[in-house]
């Protein structure tokens, strides 16, 4: 036990990353090698495809009461050229996806954090930012502008970093019993898809706060 | 009161009327069309309809008999209802879901390219545009715009110019089944298309028809059952024997012309792609119930992809040129083998019940194979998907796509260093992986059922999808 915590070496500074990066640690396509892999952490790009709100279309994001056809109505998909500007309003929710696709080895996970450049104008790229190991796909950004002012984006600029981390990688085999989607594109809202609100609903009625 | 609906004014106001919904429609649509969409065809045409509508008051104004109006009008009337049939549609607000994107870059990367190397114009505006059946195509406007306004007495065309300064000399729009807009695979067709576009601006199938002798045996039988048929005719509405032969030349002329296309371009995407073509196209035939079945625009899909076969061997399995896949060499060469005997047995030939053109068409092309082959060799030759493309590329690219990840870079060997994908990689990486790495992918996403199957596979298009946008943009991205 103790030689695994000696083999840690916590965050990945630019010599393993770029070490990692030829062996076994997938950021694809880097289009700057030189500016995008800095000291400690790799910067990602904007990508362009984006889902936003439809805010006509639904009330209140229930879990228990969505579905893929309700937050498909609720959400819409927005399609962007590399290079195109697209504007982020005060408060407003975009989900975006990095244009890299990454994938994660066994030993490694993630964090994509927003670079200060852009959170000093407000802008948060990500509320889900933990990556796990072994984790393949484009990331899905949660663009939220905090600031007073509106942002002009540009697909393919780097408005996130991801500081990778080493892992101790599991001993068993995890044996994977749902398909797994690699995803290419943000994803839609998935709040729907934990079940625990059904149990959840039970004990809102033996508590008497749901009639039968 | 009948003459409510057909006095001079009533006419003048409904062309007014068409007009201005015309105006409303392309103006909609103009806002409506997705950022891929055919944004300066839409301004183009509505700068047109523009000038349509002041000729057509400046014409009405100069007009006193009434007579003379309503001719006028009907002329609008009828070009409007025209536009609108053949242009409108083609403007449709098209979700973007639906247009593949990722690759109209890439292709109009590549077709500006082409037309670099092959010395034309690559000033021209390249759309995708799904349609509702099951086939592609091409539509090219080369001077539809100018020869729209052929109808007025005076040269329209600068002055629609004047507000449109990027005004390219041709709108090309290449038509792909809507249902299977996000099936890249079968996108592959997509280059025979295009090879449409090659041929139209070097002229290869016309050269070859130049040299091309017209089948005797064939004709001669054709000749005979015309004849007969002629008889049948009364006294005077019989042709001349000099009129029937040469109706009946001109005729087996004209299918030949489009049928000797249709290989050149079967040959150009061979050469473009390599096998994915050839795949794509066995699955499109399979799939509609072409293999032997004849128009007059097009050779039954099985000829085709015997012509295409010989291609292949001769580029993937003759000699020194062997594929370093086994598998997908092997395949080749069963299916070379297969559509080999498959000809030996006459099964492409046209049967004598079908259009009796077919048969002297058949016989008179397929002597000249070779001739096309080495025509369309020597003309792309240096733009050739070769087997040491295909050998340092697709096994890299494969290994990615089989564990998950998008196949748009591989190891080279020259630098050893990571180089973006060429589009024609992705696509035999991606039929590759099709045919034999399937399992291997189910595996990594954990499909076991039919139904996750079917979303694995949606999965999968979307990754060599997101593989044609980076390597585009990655090459794109060093040359600066």
């Amino acid at each position: 036990m103790a030689k695994e915590i000696n083999n840690s070496v916590g965050i990945l500074t630019e010599d393993k990353l770029r070490e990692r990066l030829n062996c076994d640690l997938i950021v694809r396509p880097i289009l700057d090698n030189k500016k995008q892999v800095s000291e400690g952490s790799i910067n990602l790009r904007l990508g362009t495809k984006f889902i936003t709100t439809r805010r006509t279309e639904y009330g209140v994001l229930s879990p228990s009461e969505l579905s893929a056809f309700t937050i498909r109505k609720f959400q819409t998909k927005l399609y962007y050229r590399f290079g195109q500007k697209i504007l982020l309003h005060p408060n407003q929710l975009l989900l975006a996806s990095t244009f890299e696709f990454i994938g994660l080895p066994p030993n490694l996970s993630a964090h994509v954090l927003s670079r200060s450049r852009y959170g000093r104008a407000g802008l948060i790229v990500a509320t889900a930012t933990y990556v796990h190991p072994n984790w393949k796909g484009t990331l899905t950004l949660e663009l939220v502008n905090y600031g007073a002012a509106p942002i002009e984006l540009e697909c393919g600029a780097q408005i996130a970093q991801l500081v990778v981390q080493e892992a101790t990688p599991l001993k068993r085999k995890t044996k994977k019993t749902k398909l797994v989607h690699i995803p290419t594109e943000p994803e839609f809202v998935e709040m729907d898809k934990d079940k625990d609100w059904e149990l959840l609903k039970l004990f809102r009625k033996l508590s008497g706060l749901e009639e039968n | 009161m009948v003459q409510v609906f057909q006095s001079a004014t009533y006419y003048r106001q409904k062309v007014e009327e068409q007009i201005h919904h015309l105006e409303l429609l392309l103006n909609e649509l103009l806002n409506e069309i997705p950022p891929s969409g055919p944004f300066k065809f839409a301004e183009a045409n509505i700068k047109l309809i523009e000038i349509v509508k002041k000729f057509f008051l400046k014409e009405i104004q100069q007009s006193t008999v009434d007579e003379d109006i309503i001719s006028r009008c009907k002329k609008y009337l009828d070009f409007l209802q025209k536009f609108t049939k053949n242009v409108v549609p083609f403007l449709e607000s098209i979700n973007e879901a639906f247009i593949p994107s990722e690759l109209l870059f890439s292709l109009t990367h590549q077709t500006k390219q082409l037309a670099k190397k092959l010395n034309f114009s690559d000033n021209f505006d390249l759309r995708l545009c799904p349609r509702w059946d099951f086939n592609y195509g091409i539509y090219a406007y080369k001077n539809y715009i100018q020869t729209s306004l052929d109808m007025f007495p005076v040269d329209l065309f600068p002055e629609l110019l004047k507000g449109l300064p990027s005004f390219p000399e041709l709108f090309i729009f290449i038509n792909y089944p809507r249902t299977e807009s996000r099936n890249i695979l079968l996108h592959s067709i997509i280059m025979h298309e295009l090879g449409h576009l090659v041929d139209f601006q070097t002229c290869i199938s016309d050269t070859i028809c130049l040299k091309i002798n017209i089948d005797e045996t064939s004709f001669l039988k054709l000749y005979n059952k015309e004849k007969e048929s002629e008889k049948s005719k009364q006294k005077d509405m019989q042709a001349t024997d000099d009129e029937l032969i040469q109706s009946l030349f001109d005729k087996c002329l004209e299918i030949t012309k489009k049928w000797l296309s249709e290989f050149v371009c079967d040959s150009i995407a061979t050469h473009l792609l390599g096998p994915p073509y050839f795949f794509a196209l066995f699955e499109l035939s399979t799939l509609t119930d072409n293999m032997y079945r004849y128009s007059e625009c097009h050779p039954s899909s099985g000829i085709r992809l015997r012509f295409i076969s010989d291609e292949l061997y001769e580029m993937y399995l003759k000699n020194n040129n062997k594929l370093s896949n086994e598998k997908e060499s092997e395949l080749i060469l069963n299916l070379y083998e297969y559509l080999k005997q498959k000809e030996k047995a006459n099964a492409f030939k046209p049967t004598s019940s079908g259009n009796d053109y077919f048969q002297v068409v058949y016989e008179t092309i397929l002597p000249y194979r070779t001739l096309l082959q080495k025509t369309v060799r020597q003309k792309i030759n240096t733009l050739s998907y070769d087997v040491n493309k295909f050998n340092n590329e697709v096994d890299d690219l494969f290994k990615d796509i089989k564990s998950g990840v998008p196949p748009s870079e591989f190891r080279s060997q020259h630098t050893n260093k990571n180089s973006s994908a060429s589009f024609a990689s992705i696509l035999n990486c991606g039929w590759l992986a099709c045919l034999f790495g399937m399992d291997d992918f189910y595996s990594v996403v954990s499909a076991t059922k039919d139904a996750d199957k079917l979303k694995a596979l949606d999965n999968f298009n979307e990754l060599l999808f997101k593989s044609i946008e980076s390597s585009y943009i990655l090459q794109e991205w060093l040359k600066k």
